[in-house]
């Protein structure tokens, strides 16, 4: 979405979340702020603590509590930070986020208005910095650190990138590809909302960069056209093998499949179109998820 | 949670009255008598219009011209009589008719793609859009505002008098397309369009029609929506209680009931239900982190709706907590009466929990989600392959 030297993406990458980043959880005190925090640093994230404004000095879990991010980044140097807060605070604390100087913000929250996503993710692009979300899983690099909601136990370190804009497929896809013997580089949850910070061809920039990925998996559904530019942008940019898969081939035209961006609008968007866009450009596109590991063989 | 997005002609002509966009009178009407009274304070003649959530309203007569206080009970009697979206009409809009020389188009939504503000403007309104927009494509213009930058109307003043707009109404054309781009942003919406559009007899610019569709994710910053007459319009009985218990509810035609929890996996789990053969019957997404309690209203919710022959339970445990999700399974088949064959596949988060509470109860839980979509095929050809 935003370019960046050739430079700045290569120490960024290994892809975006390595064992060393240092990692704060906007919300720690919540319900599912605390819970995913624990989950992060039982995998082996380094979460350096949380904010909670007006809890400042306080612990929780083992975890010190900050009031703001300026603070927490300042005691602990932490550069990424994960948002677990309502919908209705998220455009704040991801503007905080911002402004204090954090280089990589991961939204979980779903139901983010769709004006104050595009304005958290305008002044993301501003700042230059990398933002995942919102809706997503987050980031997960086998073996080393996870910055979200994806379960640990299901990944394995190894050579396949994988990008995808559904949650708990991303999951489906991950246990299969580990349990077929087929690790992972990174994985990372795009979302599955019309509008987000970084969307398939970011993330396919980044593992075609990568040197620890060899192949790309990446999981589209109906709705919008990013997987139709994704195809395009495989085409002209993208020499490793790339395995695709969209869901949603039963859905009815106009309605909408759960996800906000999973609607067939006219002819854009349709199973059909995706998965025949994505097999022009050479993408060898499974159509069950079981296929997979088998197609990255071949 | 409660769903809006495209709300009623006068639900949309209340916002754009606040923004003074000029409107004819209008007022809000149930039956014949309060149309009579309403025509009278109007003024004949006067359209009666149905408030329903379908378009193409006129030319399914749901919108018509009355000149006599006569004609003023008849079609309004005839229109209370009609039925849209499979509900009858209740409310009408008696509106002041306008004598109308020229009928415009403008409509406006985010791009999804660049955040932009995409504008479409044509000279030539009052028909079926998509039509003209095959027909005569170069009779619709697109004008792209960039994100923040809210336009003055001097940006469009340039634009519509290159397309021919008589100087008289470009002024009042261009304000109206401004406020409608500002509109977007501080109403949360994710569509706003006014068809027709147009200029009367006195050369004057007047909104016709409001199409609005509004982003119910930003709900808390509007809370008075939750009030609209067009949120108890939209849905069936099934998928407005899944709405209120905060689910994801979509009627398909089949007879497999379907539980997933992400929406992305139940895209997924539907395809291949079809893939082995069967047919799902909706689609119900209890979404990420579900609580017991959504897992059983979810499952209440389809038992009710019937035609079940079987029903799958996909949870693939992220931020949901299979526990949880067990727990909820367990509470439903106690107090419903499930007596048709569940097919439940666990894994993720707390996933060992989750089985020994099924164990507990005599039920199974499959691990694989393809064995599982398989079984409950063919549970739902009575067990036959």
């Amino acid at each position: 979405m935003w370019s960046k030297s050739q430079e700045e993406v290569k120490i960024k990458m290994a892809v975006l979340l390595t064992k060393d980043t240092k990692v704060i959880v906007q919300g720690i005190t919540g319900y599912q702020g605390l819970f995913h925090a624990k989950k992060m640093r039982e995998y082996g994230t380094q979460v350096v603590g949380g904010t909670r404004p007006g809890k400042g000095g306080t612990e929780i879990e083992g975890f010190k509590v900050f009031d703001t991010v300026k603070e927490a980044m300042q005691e602990t140097g932490a550069t990424a930070s994960v948002i677990f807060i309502p919908a209705s605070g998220v455009k704040e604390a991801a503007f905080e986020a911002i402004d204090a100087g954090i280089e990589l913000l991961v939204v979980i929250t779903e139901h983010v208005p769709k004006v104050d996503v595009i304005t958290i993710v305008e002044k993301a692009k501003k700042h230059k910095i990398n933002m995942i979300g919102p809706n997503c899983p987050g980031i997960i690099t086998p073996g080393q650190a996870k910055i979200g909601i994806t379960p640990g136990n299901i990944v394995s370190p190894g050579k396949v990138g994988v990008v995808s804009r559904s949650g708990t497929l991303t999951y489906e896809v991950l246990e299969q590809l580990t349990k077929a013997g087929v690790g992972q580089s990174t994985c990372v949850g795009i979302g599955g909302d019309p509008y987000k910070a970084t969307n398939f061809i970011e993330v396919l920039e980044m593992f075609e960069k990568d040197p620890e990925t060899e192949k790309i998996v990446m999981i589209g559904e109906i709705g919008g056209s990013a997987e139709e530019k994704a195809a395009q942008y495989i085409k002209e940019h993208v020499t490793k093998p790339v395995v695709g898969f969209i869901a949603g081939k039963t859905a009815k035209k106009g309605k909408t499949m759960g996800h906000a961006g999973a609607i067939i609008q006219g002819n854009v968007g349709t199973a059909k179109g995706k998965i025949e866009a994505l097999q022009s450009v050479g993408v060898k596109v499974a159509e069950r998820l079981s296929e997979i590991p088998k197609l990255l063989e071949s | 949670m409660i769903k809006i997005g495209l709300i009623l002609e006068f639900e949309g002509k209340n916002l754009f009255r606040k923004y003074n966009i000029p409107l004819v009178n209008s007022m809000l009407v149930t039956n014949e008598q309060e149309a009579i009274e309403a025509s009278q304070k109007l003024g004949l003649p006067v359209a009666v219009k149905a408030q329903v959530l379908s378009g193409g309203r006129g030319k399914r007569g749901l919108i018509k011209i009355a000149k006599t206080p006569e004609e003023v009970v008849e079609k309004a009697k005839e229109i209370l009589n009609m039925e849209s979206d499979g509900r009858p009409v209740t409310h009408l809009l008696i509106e002041e008719a306008e004598t109308i020389k020229q009928e415009l188009f403008v409509s406006m939504l985010f791009d999804p793609e660049t955040y932009d503000v995409k504008v479409l403007f044509s000279p030539k309104g009052g028909i079926d859009i998509e039509t003209l927009a095959k027909e005569e494509p170069e009779a619709i213009e697109t004008f792209i505002i960039p994100f923040g930058d809210r336009s003055y109307p001097y940006y469009f003043m340039y634009k519509l008098k290159e397309r021919g707009i008589q100087s008289k109404q470009v002024v009042p054309l261009a304000r109206i397309i401004s406020t409608l781009v500002k509109m977007l942003y501080d109403e949360d919406l994710q569509l706003a369009e006014i068809n027709p559009l147009v200029i009367n007899d006195k050369g004057e610019v007047i909104a016709l029609d409001s199409r609005v569709v509004t982003d119910d994710d930003a709900l808390f910053k509007h809370p008075e929506r939750k009030n609209y007459l067009s949120e108890t319009l939209r849905h069936t009985k099934a998928e407005k209680e899944a709405e209120e218990a905060g689910l994801s509810f979509v009627d398909l035609d089949g007879d497999i009931g379907m539980l997933s929890c992400g929406a992305g996996m139940g895209m997924a789990t539907a395809d291949l239900i079809e893939y082995f053969g069967g047919e799902p019957r909706n689609f119900l997404d209890v979404g990420g982190g579900a609580s017991p309690e959504k897992v059983s209203e979810a499952l209440r919710i389809m038992m009710e709706e019937g035609g079940l022959k079987a029903i799958l339970i996909n949870a693939f445990g992220g931020i949901t907590r299979l526990d949880d999700v067990a727990k909820g399974i367990i509470d439903a088949k106690e107090k419903y009466n499930i007596n048709i064959p569940l097919v439940i596949r666990l894994t993720g988060t707390n996933q060992e929990e989750g089985v020994r509470i099924l164990k507990e109860h005599g039920l199974k839980a499959y691990l694989d989600m393809e064995e599982s979509i398989e079984d409950v095929v063919k549970e739902s050809r009575g067990g036959q392959n």
